[in-house]
């Protein structure tokens, strides 16, 4: 990725958003989603992603869920109904950024 | 050709990632299963089954980035474990247990004379006995697996202790009506905190499958 920290503010958003159109992941598996969405343009860090799962876990967004799979366990993160809620408006609070950079970066020809 | 690994080898990374600062088990069980999961994912890319290439590759490139934040949601969890232990204050459980308190602290405040009773040391007797249960007993339980939330809520605990002890008992002294409120607040206070301590020992218990 050319510019991370072009990305970094919008993790628990992506996080969010992801998993609210999936029962549940794990944090491999955001990593990996992440690549295969982005074809490879944004790779999540390991140093990054955790502590913002258990930010989001903390804050009562997340809850986990333990399943021992191929000899170790593995920590599942669904949404609770909080993060439902903060997941709708992270998204909207991005798209509003998303036009205003827009506007900035590729300005509508005025008519006068 | 191998695609999963074997025990052996998921012990092994549990151990490197141990020695190498990652002491929490609830944090390492995740990094353990992102290390197994990428060497995996490379046994099946490069045709290979050598673990101990594979990691050493992985170690090389990811090792940094894996062990620079990892511990830095302390004040999200600080906020966690308080917000718990007030939501606790109402709890039936903790309600019950301070109720008891304040009956025995009365009945023995009925039946000795006030001479007799050094308050401080009744109070520090119970609260020391509480911390004690609350925060050593999870700890003992678990031996030598540390649990974030279980570490940093005794800490959280002996801090909050010091500092009303330090301050505000200092205010009071010689106001004994006040001492007696500030009393009850605090053993109100320690007794919550002793549940929700007890509450995450059963979670992670369940959770981590420990024993």
């Amino acid at each position: 990725m050319s510019n991370s920290k072009l990305y970094k503010g919008s993790l628990s958003t992506i996080i969010l958003k992801l998993l609210a159109e999936t029962h549940k992941m794990y944090g491999y598996e955001i990593t990996q989603k992440v690549k295969e969405l982005t074809q490879g343009e944004l790779t999540i860090t390991e140093g990054a992603l955790y502590p913002a799962l258990h930010k989001l876990e903390a804050d009562g967004f997340l809850e986990v869920e333990m399943q021992r799979v191929d000899n170790r366990l593995r920590k599942y993160y669904k949404l609770t109904q909080a993060g439902n809620q903060e997941k709708v408006s992270r998204i909207e609070e991005l798209e509003r950024f998303i036009e205003t950079i827009q506007g900035i970066v590729k300005p509508k020809p005025s008519l006068g | 050709m191998k695609q999963q690994l074997t025990k052996e080898e998921i012990q092994f990374i549990d151990n490197y990632l141990k020695n190498s600062g990652v002491e929490y088990i609830d944090t390492r069980t995740e990094v353990v299963d992102h290390v197994a999961s990428e060497i995996e994912n490379r046994f099946i890319e490069n045709n290979t089954s050598d673990f101990y290439e594979e990691f050493k590759m992985y170690m090389i490139q990811h090792k940094k980035a894996l062990l620079k934040n990892i511990h830095k949601y302390r004040w999200s969890l600080d906020k966690k474990i308080l917000k718990q232990v007030f939501v606790n204050l109402i709890n039936q459980k903790v309600l019950a247990i301070s109720g008891l308190f304040l009956v025995i602290g009365f009945t023995l405040m009925n039946t000795l004379s006030f001479e007799n009773v050094d308050l401080k040391t009744t109070y520090l007797f119970i609260t020391v006995g509480i911390l004690f249960l609350s925060a050593i007993y999870p700890l003992f339980w678990f031996r030598k697996q540390k649990i974030s939330v279980i570490n940093r809520s005794a800490v959280l605990c002996y801090l909050l202790n010091y500092w009303f002890f330090s301050t505000i008992e200092k205010m009071l002294t010689g106001h004994l009506y006040g001492y007696g409120v500030f009393i009850i607040a605090l053993t109100w206070f320690n007794i919550s905190f002793a549940v929700t301590q007890v509450n995450y020992f059963k979670f992670y218990k369940d959770k981590f499958q420990l024993s």
